[in-house]
């Protein structure tokens, strides 16, 4: 993608909205996308050997584990039921946003990596 | 007749693959330099004929530090095996060229393996085996053990060289000077009767170029030769010549197009970045523990279902009471408490293996180098820790590659303190009962705390207890592979079996003993049993720490295997997983629990880590002394995090 400070300042602030939204709810999540956010952060910022692809590396790791985070919560949802069964636990919470967090950053991570399959040639 | 063919070549490059190709066999493989420690041995039928094959720890050179490499060395210096298979890297050929080049020296009847052919083909990167095979007059093969090529064609040329002989003249044309050191080495060596069984070109060209440490040269022969000519010069020169022969065979063999970066420097970028790398790896060990208790518990509970239902099945059926008990509370309850921890085990284990398979298990090596030096550690002995988190004794084995003597003996001790899977049962039972809030986080806590226990016990017995010099550390990071879910179902099998022979093996006997302790002699009544007497005997100094009898058998007999301390405690408080937690809480608190976890964390090695400590250092003294220092460890351990838990919970 062309426009890779955007995407980054995108991907570091919603990060960490989300790590606020979700510090209660569990603290693996949080620490994650606290993780992500400086991730992103530390991509706009830090490029001392001035590598060209350092931007786009920050992208597509913040991506790899914003996928953790997503199936993360899957797993997590999938068993609470099993757990609701087995040992009366608590109806598990079906975070939608932290779905469409993973989803957008899958979306990201695709189209970045075709980016560079496509200009990697003749770096 | 039988042959005896010997595999070589550098670390990692998939050397144990192939032997486990040709000969059917399942040898540990993964994916960092120095897996293979040891001489294994297998062997094939091809043909009619009958081959021995010898896998080798990975050398660069044929000069060797840690005690794996000399294992390597001694054995081509040694032994004349009748072919040697030398296995590079297709994506490092050039590196694999000098140890090659070592071998055809040594005149040796070698057949060069480019392996990882797939990786090589992936990458554009075009390899002619032909022109190699024509300059250096060996067969070249291009095989990939991840997509089984080149192995027929490989053992086809394993036979050929086995059967011919004689070894073909491999005349390379070094420069005059060389030249003549070689005549007037080897002619000076007609002198010593000892050294006729050695090919007498090669003394030399090792002498020129490793001097006399790698081998029992006569000293008059150093010094006659050091006397005649000027070897650090023609060392150099010789040297120089290697590396233009080489990459001039590179050159000529090997065409690369294409792409200029690959996902693995992508990844690397960032995950070697020293901040970032760090907190990766946290975030990693975190996802792990949180899905210990989200996915593998509810798994859990459902096994323990199982367990209750087959209890009550048989309870009251079998009319001898004391039968009646030993089978549902003593093996079902107490081998059952072991066997429900299978889903969390095997959690652990599928990310150990996949910290292994990927590659990712050395960048942690890279990542706090420098940290871990200040404990008198290196990088790689850190990469030791993490596999204790498996189980200590591949840990322990793979200390061979550290070529330190003082650090190795360091860090042999000290690894019974990284926390292995074995505990992992125990912590769980108690964190679940006293800390389910923040079971996930407590959990890292605990396994970052046991790094850092490892690392302090390394630095405090370098301090006092064992001296030696320093030796420089490199470490290469493999590049990122992706496992293949099969191998990584291998993987947590193997492991999983091993625990599943320990539950049916010396837990159940223990269990079996614990049960007996706790029947006797007054027929169930638990409080005034053997258990009882041996665990109040201990009271006055854990009393303190909030622990009891209970308590306190547990530990005596979990030193036996740690699983037995959660299985025994199902024993003794005569409940399952369920009902554990209430019955734990009306015996701990929270201090106590937290002093207990960090305890268990500390306390005696089970006996397979003894046993190799035991054979690793050579010696019962230290094996005393582990014992005796691991004890005394966890009990100051557990009274500073009483006190310290005082001041929190
Ligand atoms: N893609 C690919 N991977 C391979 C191939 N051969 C081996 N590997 C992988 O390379 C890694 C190292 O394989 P090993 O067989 O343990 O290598 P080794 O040479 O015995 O290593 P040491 O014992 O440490 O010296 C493992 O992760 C293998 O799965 C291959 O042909 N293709
Ligand atoms: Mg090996």
């Amino acid at each position: 993608m062309k426009n890779k400070k955007i995407i980054l300042i995108l991907i570091g602030s919603l990060s960490l909205l989300m790590a606020f939204l979700n510090i209660k709810y569990d603290s693996f999540i949080f620490i994650s996308y606290i993780t992500v956010s400086l991730i992103a952060f530390i991509g706009l910022w830090e490029d001392i050997k001035n590598i060209w692809y350092h931007k786009s590396a920050h992208i597509i790791v913040g991506g790899i584990v914003s996928l953790l985070i997503g199936a993360y919560e899957l797993l997590k949802y999938l068993f609470g039921w099993l757990a609701v069964y087995t040992s009366e636990g608590n109806i598990p919470e079906f975070k939608i946003f932290i779905y469409l967090f993973s989803l957008l950053m899958l979306i990201i991570l695709i189209q970045e990596i075709n980016y560079l399959k496509k200009t990697g040639e003749n770096k | 007749m039988t042959f005896e063919i010997a595999i070589i070549g550098n670390p990692n490059v998939g050397k144990t693959s192939i032997f486990n190709i040709i000969t059917g066999s399942r040898q540990y493989i993964a994916n960092w330099p120095g897996v293979t420690v040891e001489k294994k041995v297998g062997s094939f039928k091809y043909k009619g004929h009958h081959f021995k094959l010898v896998d080798l720890p990975g050398i660069y050179t044929l000069s060797a530090q840690s005690d794996d490499e000399k294992v390597a060395r001694d054995y081509l210096i040694n032994e004349s095996p009748d072919a040697v298979v030398v296995v590079a890297d297709s994506l490092n050929l050039e590196r694999s060229m000098y140890l090659l080049m070592q071998i055809l020296e040594m005149n040796l009847p070698a057949v060069l393996a480019i392996n990882s052919i797939d990786e090589a083909q992936s990458k554009g990167k075009i390899i002619n085996p032909s022109f190699i095979s024509k300059t250096l007059n060996i067969p070249v093969v291009l095989t990939s053990a991840k997509k089984l090529i080149g192995i027929d064609i490989l053992l086809e040329s394993i036979h050929k060289v086995a059967e011919k002989k004689s070894i073909p003249v491999r005349n390379f044309i070094y420069t005059e000077s060389i030249n003549s050191f070689i005549e007037h080495f080897s002619n000076k060596l007609e002198e010593y009767d000892f050294l006729k069984s050695y090919d007498k070109r090669w003394l030399a060209l090792y002498y020129l170029e490793f001097g006399s440490k790698n081998f029992h040269y006569p000293e008059t022969l150093i010094e006659d030769i050091n006397s005649q000519f000027d070897i650090n010069k023609l060392k150099s020169e010789f040297m120089n010549w290697k590396f233009s022969f080489i990459s001039s065979i590179i050159k000529s063999s090997v065409i690369e197009k294409g792409r200029s970066w690959a996902m693995r420097d992508i990844l690397d970028h960032v995950m070697t970045h020293k901040v970032l790398g760090l907190l990766i790896y946290v975030v990693a060990l975190y996802f792990v523990f949180s899905l210990t208790f989200n996915i593998a518990s509810p798994l859990s509970d459902l096994i323990d279902i199982g367990f209750n239902y087959l209890g009550n099945f048989f309870n009251g059926k079998i009319p001898i009471p004391w039968l009646n008990s030993l089978i549902v509370d003593g093996i079902i309850g107490g081998v059952g408490g072991v066997l429900i921890f299978i889903p969390q085990l095997f959690v652990l284990f599928f990310f150990m293996g996949f910290l292994e398979e990927s590659g990712y298990l050395p960048r942690a090596a890279f990542l706090v180098d420098k940290l871990v030096r200040k404990f008198g550690l290196s990088g790689r002995s850190f990469m030791s820790i993490i596999l204790g988190f498996g189980c200590s004794v591949p840990a322990i084995m793979s200390t061979k590659t550290i070529a330190n003597k003082k650090e190795r003996m360091a860090l042999i001790l000290s690894i019974p303190f990284a926390s292995c899977s074995a505990r992992l049962p125990v912590y769980i039972i108690l964190i679940s009962a006293f800390f389910d809030k923040n079971a996930a986080t407590i959990l890292l806590f605990v396994y970052i705390s046991s790094i850092l226990l490892v690392l302090l016990s390394a630095k405090i017995l370098q301090i006092f207890f064992i001296k030696g010099e320093e030796v420089p550390f490199t470490i290469e990071l493999p590049r990122f592979r992706m496992p293949t879910f099969r191998n990584l179902a291998l993987y947590s099998w193997n492991r999983g079996k091993h625990f599943l022979e320990k539950a049916g093996g010396i837990i159940l006997i223990a269990t079996i003993f614990i049960w007996l302790l706790s029947y006797f002699p007054n027929n169930n009544d638990i409080s005034h049993s053997y258990a009882a007497y041996i665990g109040k005997f201990f009271e006055p100094i854990t009393l303190h720490l909030g622990w009891n009898w209970q308590t306190n058998i547990s530990l005596i007999f979990g030193a036996v295997a740690k699983e037995v301390v959660a299985s025994s405690y199902m024993t003794i408080l005569n409940v399952g997983q369920e009902g554990i937690t209430y019955a734990l809480q009306d015996i701990l608190t929270q201090r106590s629990a937290l002093a207990l976890i960090f305890f268990v964390l500390a306390y005696i090695p089970c006996f397979a880590t003894l046993s190799v400590i035991r054979q690793e250092t050579n010696s019962w003294k230290w094996l005393f002394f582990e014992l005796f220092y691991t004890l005394t460890i966890a009990y100051l351990i557990a009274n500073f995090v009483y006190l310290i838990g005082g001041i929190f919970l």
